[in-house]
């Protein structure tokens, strides 16, 4: 049988080294790489191809949404499961159309972990039970449309503005910001100026709390 | 002045030594944690740095932990602050009363003073950042085990238990100041205490809180002369200075 092979992204280094016990110890798979933020993870993902990417969602610089959405993009075969601290309808929306097959809550891991990254690996999906019924009361409600039409404000900015706007609601200048993305200064501000008018944010607080409102940063 | 040095330097290396035999006997531990990853992830962390320690029990809230303390009896617990059901900081009380020697750590994802000096009201004896696990998980528990606190790597509390009392917290402004003072505790009788932790960037915190009056200053110019030491033997530009020294000691003893 094929060995599976599996990315684990999470800041914290003890959250990383419970997956990797939980996960590599199981016969017949192997954490081909470890990442310790977003921007790792997407590009050990690009370099190491693995079967199944494991996220933790709130990660600082690129976070584990934004990095599912380009690992979904740049490599097709990479099946993505995310990792969160609570189950917020609001963006379980985004991550499916971002391409996320799988979520588990942090809770939960220990005993879903196994069975989870078995079902990506087999092109299944894996919801929580708690998020499965988030979801389920979403679509019984309102149906899935419009939950995703009323988180409308997050579709206006393109990838590249959504990452901007991490970077600068973590307290990042705009110099910082253009050492981190490796792009220019100018076009960093010429980013932030495009993001503040299409957001109606007149300030940094604005945009801090946007993002903290659209589960860009963790409060 | 040198023959001073290699003295406390030998003095440090028995007391280093003394506390690691003392420590690396087998202790008892107990994880509490509401996410599983996290007790796997610590589990691994320790038994890969301390083989010889054993992982008596795991517990999910702080209610559980109390019941598994006063089952397996550990030397430490490792205790989460948010979980449902109780928090870590409420239960430390419990544990307290059902086993009175046993040491708490905290060990959380928040990174908050005020739930620092609360840690040490209810009466824990060490503070861990969950993201600085790595660097501080092994320290603090090896400390908490050989009697002292921790609380953070600018606040290196770590003196025998006679002089610590439960009672006994540090105002927040003075914390860092007891933390400096405390390596000289441990020598009493020796030279003046060289705060090198305040110029050593490791330290972190240590200098913000650091005050010294304009009669601290003048009283303790001989000990500028041991911290610049002190400072160059962290710099490891040691020999030059050893050799300067020599020449002065022959230049002034002929």
């Amino acid at each position: 049988m094929r060995t599976l092979r599996l990315l684990v992204a999470d800041d914290h280094e003890i959250v990383r080294k419970g997956l990797c016990t939980l996960l590599g110890g199981q016969p017949g798979w192997q954490i081909a790489a470890e990442a310790r933020d977003g921007r790792e993870a997407v590009a050990m993902a690009k370099e190491f191809k693995p079967d199944v990417a494991v996220l933790d969602i709130s990660m600082p610089g690129l976070n584990g949404l934004e990095a599912a959405r380009q690992i979904s993009k740049a490599v097709s075969q990479t099946k993505v499961l995310v990792l969160t601290m609570h189950e917020s309808d609001t963006f379980i929306g985004e991550a499916l159309e971002a391409g996320v097959r799988g979520f588990l809550l942090k809770s939960d891991a220990g005993k879903d972990l196994v069975g989870a990254v078995y079902a990506l690996g087999r092109n299944q999906t894996f919801f929580s039970s708690e998020v499965a019924q988030v979801i389920l009361d979403g679509h019984l409600k309102t149906g899935i449309q419009t939950v995703a039409a009323e988180s409308g404000p997050r579709y206006r900015l393109t990838g590249r503005q959504r990452e901007i706007v991490q970077l600068l609601a973590e307290g990042k200048s705009s110099k910082e910001v253009a050492v981190v993305l490796d792009i220019s200064v100018k076009t960093v501000e010429t980013h932030r100026a495009n993001i503040m008018s299409r957001l109606n944010c007149h300030c940094v607080s604005d945009l801090v709390r946007y993002a903290i409102r659209n589960h860009i940063v963790e409060p | 002045m040198l023959a001073y040095l290699a003295r406390r330097h030998h003095q440090r290396e028995v007391f280093t030594n003394q506390m690691e035999a003392l420590i690396h006997m087998a202790a008892r531990i107990l994880i509490v944690d509401d996410h599983d990853v996290v007790r796997q992830g610590t589990r691994a962390i320790i038994q890969k740095a301390r083989p010889e320690w054993e992982i008596c029990g795991e517990a999910a809230t702080g209610r559980e932990a109390i019941r598994a303390v006063a089952t397996h009896k550990p030397d430490i617990v490792i205790l989460d602050i948010s979980m449902p059901d109780m928090s870590g900081i409420e239960a430390v009380p419990a544990i307290a009363r059902v086993a009175p020697g046993c040491r708490v750590l905290l060990f959380t994802i928040h990174e908050s003073d005020a739930l620092v000096i609360e840690a040490q009201h209810v009466g824990a004896q060490g503070y861990v950042q969950k993201s600085q696990a790595g660097r501080d998980l092994i320290l603090a528990v090896d400390r908490l085990l050989a009697g002292g606190t921790f609380f953070g790597p600018s606040a290196k509390s770590g003196s025998g238990t006679a002089e610590e009392k439960k009672g006994d917290v540090p105002k927040p402004g003075l914390s860092s100041f007891t933390a400096l003072v405390d390596d000289g505790r441990l020598f009493k009788g020796c030279a003046p205490r060289t705060p090198t932790e305040v110029l050593d960037p490791s330290a972190g915190q240590a200098t913000g809180n650091f005050v010294e009056s304009r009669e601290d200053l003048s009283r303790r110019r001989p000990g500028i002369l041991f911290l610049a030491l002190s400072v160059l033997l962290k710099l490891k530009y040691l020999a030059p200075v050893q050799l300067w020294l020599q020449i002065c000691t022959v230049c002034v003893g002929g």
